[in-house]
């Protein structure tokens, strides 16, 4: 029902396109009307605006009021302008009209006047409420259905009743979009965490059971490994003892899989693999274990494992 | 001083691993093993090996999802074979995390050289008493650092070249040559780490256990170098009773000691023992409950040793009776009155009243606590409050409120880097307090009136107090709780005079209000149904006869109060109240029971619980509160998963 009311209030003011306390005859003195004070292309601006508003074509008779407005500075024409706004439930830019409105009116506006704009003022900020984003990133960019609304921290900002959307971003972030359903006439709070924009991809390295895997110099796990990487060219080592080491530069892209079988062929002459853990310490106890290789590369020596596994620390590492 | 003692070590150690080079088959081995509960307190595991000379990472590999079936169990071994150059030394990092990577609880580090000619065992504990000694490293806005590889930094709480040992920073560099020779046996309760061996059943050996004083005089007395100690002997076994890390029975939670070990307790003189400075500042920090002993046994409660891992669904040794699906677990224990509940996706936050002096005024020893949705260690978001009776949270903004009697005040404070302000006071009791996204209601008990603030939420919470009460309703008398039914409507109990059918229920659309039951014997607790305008209110009756009613509802017509338990004979003083998908749970405090109302069906859940209290519900899982004895250390959150 108030909605109704506040559309038959602001639309016979502007069917009649006079400010309301002109209607009244009671009143003393009343100021002037619009369309005996405004002259030469601001009339003709606000006769203009009034048959596109007549006509519901409110986008275009904003625009003819806001011209008039500029071209003749009247306060008045800030109704017939919140009017439009109202029209095209922008209840926000109602508020700010009409609060303008009010401050600069001085004797143009009539008691009544002032009193249908508290009026209003009090019915539409029940379609509105106070919207607080608050961001994770300070800096980052808050949007309001697709207008930027400001830069987190940011403060409280009013926003329409109905679906709004929000989003909030930041270069080197990920964009975050959510649509909030506003009810009118209350606050409400929006949380924003931010996450970091990663760009990484998923590699997937099948090799032999015990074949020792190696990514940037860096032991990464036996026979399978599968993890994500950042986006890039990554060096890929795959080796065992008595086999000829494998090594590629492997490109991860973003968001992909990328999947790399390696076979792993037996270097001429080589000693039995089992034993390739003991080698690990390189090419000097290589040749050592030719010396001793009876009693260095039993299969029953070969290291306890951890329930986790055993590792060598025999790669250069990374930083 | 200590740079140079670490460099002269690495040295030496160097010269030992050089002059023994030629054989080169060292490993080591890392055991590492925890005195807490997975995945309750811990639930991810990093491990890190890192060149002391270059800083280069040799190892790196996170182990997620620690303690489930398939997964790691813990104790969990992992070996390091020496590097090329046996003399570098190499740092270890264990890294123990819950809930994400940025969970970090423990770091413990170790530098120290692969021993070159033997496997070495190097014991790796991730102890409750170095909770906190790790913590992910922050830029200059507080975020979260991260490595190339998106890692959590993670920095010690510790000086460089220091760790945390049993809860003190100690030297992290470790001769290798005292280091025991690798046998699984010793990690493993005599076994192999492939569930055989013997394991320490920390429940049931402690669940029973007297409280044995700690000798806290001597300790403050102590100077720099405080000696913590208890008047007990030798051979019993030992446990530091928490407030819900570590192994919960059924009602406390304990962190057992190895006896005679730098990580437990040894023996000390004329019939006591030593502990960790640690248990003594925990202690005097009220932030455990004790220290426990109970008799070994040499069948089921064997002398609680390093050698013999704790029991639990996650070790690797022993057999662990499975856990009863439907029986209620504790996640936070030896609570002083424990009172109102309330819960979020991932946090149980409740209040402790704390006690009242011989003129019956509150000590201001009370507090606003909270603990993970699983359990765990609780954290204080505020203490020296006076008596708070309710707690109400808003989970989207991060802030809980509550009552303080010193002062009439309503208080309220962020989650997240916690400080207790105060909204607004001069009040004469507030009582109860419900929250309609920024707007906050509260009951006065003495002035009978209810009212409403407007909320605004910055760094901290502002509170602008409505001018004028919600209208009261005709005959009411001591507002207790009060609960929103739905957007703009707000419901609450009149207890009137207690022992006489005076009480009035009343819900208001703050304009208008409706009473809804009036006649009633000592209503207290009052939940409503999350179901719009066709919510019922539901409140229950604080009496030895008393009953839960149930208030059908259409918008703001109310159809008359209906006895959900009319058959059962009373219910003996109903205490807690919650309504979670139609369903209705309370408890009853003198019969320690909880229960729920569903399809017209009465089903117990839980008996022989400790003064059953406030009752809270999400996604049909239960909690509620053991009021325990008052003012005794014996109050408990439970759990239960129906």
């Amino acid at each position: 029902m108030k909605y109704r009311w506040i559309q038959r209030s602001l639309l016979a003011a502007l069917l009649t396109l006079t400010p309301l306390g002109a209607a009244h005859a009671a009143a003393p003195d009343p100021p002037p009307t619009l369309s005996t004070t405004l002259t030469g292309m601001a009339k003709a601006e606000y006769e203009g605006g009034k048959i596109l508003f007549q006509d519901r074509d409110y986008q275009n008779a904003l625009i003819k009021f806001e011209h008039a407005f500029a071209l003749s500075k009247d306060v008045r024409l800030l109704w017939n302008i919140a009017s439009c706004e109202k029209s095209l439930r922008r209840y926000t830019r109602v508020i700010t009209l009409l609060e303008r409105y009010q401050r600069e009116g001085g004797e143009l506006l009539t008691d009544e006047d002032r009193r249908d704009a508290k009026e209003i003022l009090a019915i539409v900020r029940g379609l509105v409420s106070e919207l607080r984003v608050m961001v994770s990133e300070p800096g980052a960019e808050v949007f309001i259905d697709d207008q930027k609304a400001g830069d987190a921290p940011l403060s409280p900002v009013l926003v329409d009743v109905g679906a709004r959307k929000i989003r909030v971003q930041k270069a080197g972030w990920k964009a975050q979009t959510q649509t909030v359903q506003v009810a009118g006439g209350g606050a409400l709070v929006v949380t924003a965490k931010l996450e970091r924009e990663v760009h990484k991809g998923l590699l997937v390295i099948e090799a032999g059971p015990k074949d020792l895997i190696a990514l940037d110099g860096k032991a990464v796990g036996l026979g399978r490994w599968e993890g994500a990487l950042p986006s890039g060219g990554h060096t890929l080592r795959v080796s065992a003892p008595g086999m000829l080491a494998y090594q590629a530069e492997v490109t991860i892209e973003d968001d992909k899989t990328r999947r790399v079988p390696v076979t792993l062929n037996a270097a001429p002459g080589s000693p039995d693999k089992t034993t390739w853990i003991w080698l690990t310490g390189g090419a000097i106890l290589a040749a050592g274990a030719v010396v001793g290789s009876v009693f260095l590369f039993r299969p029953s020596e070969a290291p306890p494992q951890g329930t986790i596994g055993t590792f060598p620390l025999s790669f250069g590492g990374k930083r | 001083m200590k740079t140079k003692i670490l460099g002269a070590l690495l040295i030496g150690l160097g010269v030992i691993a050089s002059s023994c080079s030629a054989k080169s088959r060292g490993l080591v081995m890392l055991a590492i093993q925890t005195d807490l509960s997975l995945p309750k307190d811990i639930d991810r595991i990093r491990v890190e090996v890192l060149y002391v000379d270059s800083g280069a990472f040799a190892f790196q590999q996170d182990f997620d999802q620690i303690g489930e079936e398939g997964r790691i169990l813990l104790p969990a071994t992992i070996g390091f074979t020496a590097p090329k150059d046996p003399s570098r030394a190499v740092k270890i990092r264990v890294i123990a995390s819950r809930g994400s990577d940025e969970g970090v609880r423990v770091l413990r580090e170790i530098v120290t050289t692969v021993p070159v000619d033997r496997t070495a065992t190097l014991p790796v504990l991730i102890q409750f008493l170095c909770d906190g000694s790790g913590e992910p490293e922050r830029d200059a806005a507080g975020n979260i650092k991260r490595d190339d590889s998106g890692k959590v930094i993670v920095k010690s709480s510790c000086p460089e070249g220091l760790t945390c040992v049993s809860g003190s920073c100690k030297e992290n560099a470790l001769d290798p040559e005292g280091l025991a020779d690798y046998a699984p046996a010793e990690i493993f309760g005599g076994g192999t780490g492939d569930g055989d061996g013997q394991c320490f059943d920390v429940a049931a050996c402690f669940d029973g256990a007297a409280r044995v004083a700690l000798d806290l005089d001597t300790f403050a007395k102590g100077g720099d170098a405080p000696l913590c100690q208890a008047k007990l002997g030798a051979g019993l076994n030992v446990a530091i009773e928490t407030q819900g890390a570590g192994i919960c029975s059924r009602s406390r939670c304990f962190v057992a000691l190895d006896a005679e070990s730098e990580n437990g307790w040894k023996s000390g003189a004329s019939g006591t023992i030593v502990l960790p400075p640690r248990v003594c500042e925990l202690a005097l920090a009220g932030e455990i409950v004790g220290l426990v002993a109970s008799a070994p046994n040499v069948t089921s409660c064997p002398k609680k040793e390093p050698s013999i891992p704790t029991c639990g669904p996650w070790s690797s040794a022993g057999k662990s009776q499975p856990v009863a699906p439907k029986l209620p677990v504790v996640i936070a224990s030896g609570q002083i009155n424990p009172h109102a509940l309330a819960l979020t996706a991932t946090e149980v936050f409740w209040i402790n009243r704390g006690t009242f002096d011989a003129m019956g005024l509150a000590r201001s020893d009370g507090a606003v606590k909270s603990t993970a949705i699983g359990g765990g260690q609780p954290r204080s978001l505020a203490t020296a409050q006076a008596s708070p009776h309710d707690l109400v949270l808003d989970a989207a903004r991060r802030f809980v409120y509550w009552t303080n009697a010193s002062g009439g005040a309503l208080m309220a404070s962020a989650f997240d880097a916690p400080k207790a302000v105060s909204l607004l006071d001069g009040l004469a009791q507030p009582e109860g307090l419900a929250l309609d996204d920024l707007s906050l209601y509260w009951t006065d008990l003495i002035t009978g009136e209810v009212r409403r603030g407007a909320l605004t939420i910055g760094a901290s919470a502002t509170l602008s107090p409505e001018g004028a009460a919600i209208p009261p309703a005709p005959a009411g008398s001591s507002p207790r709780r009060i609960v929103v039914a739905s957007k703009g409507l707000v419901c609450w109990t009149y207890e009137g005079t207690l022992k006489t059918a005076t009480g009035v229920i009343a819900c208001s659309d703050l304009t208008q209000t409706t009473v809804l039951a009036k006649d009633q014997r000592t209503p207290r607790a009052i939940a409503a149904d999350d179901q719009g305008d066709s919510g019922a209110v539901y409140f229950a009756s604080f009496d030895a006869e008393g009953g839960i009613f149930k208030v059908a509802r259409d918008g703001k017509s109310f159809s008359p109060p209906v006895e959900i338990t009319k058959d059962q004979g009373g219910e003996a003083f109903p205490n807690g109240l919650a309504v979670d998908g139609g369903a209705v749970y309370w408890t009853s405090r003198t019969k320690g029971t909880v229960k729920r109302f569903a399809n017209g069906v009465i089903e117990v859940l839980a008996t022989d619980q400790s003064n059953p209290g406030a009752v809270a519900v999400k996604d049909g899982v239960v909690y509620w509160i053991n009021e325990g004895t008052p003012d005794q250390p014996d109050g408990a959150i439970m759990k239960l998963v129906p």
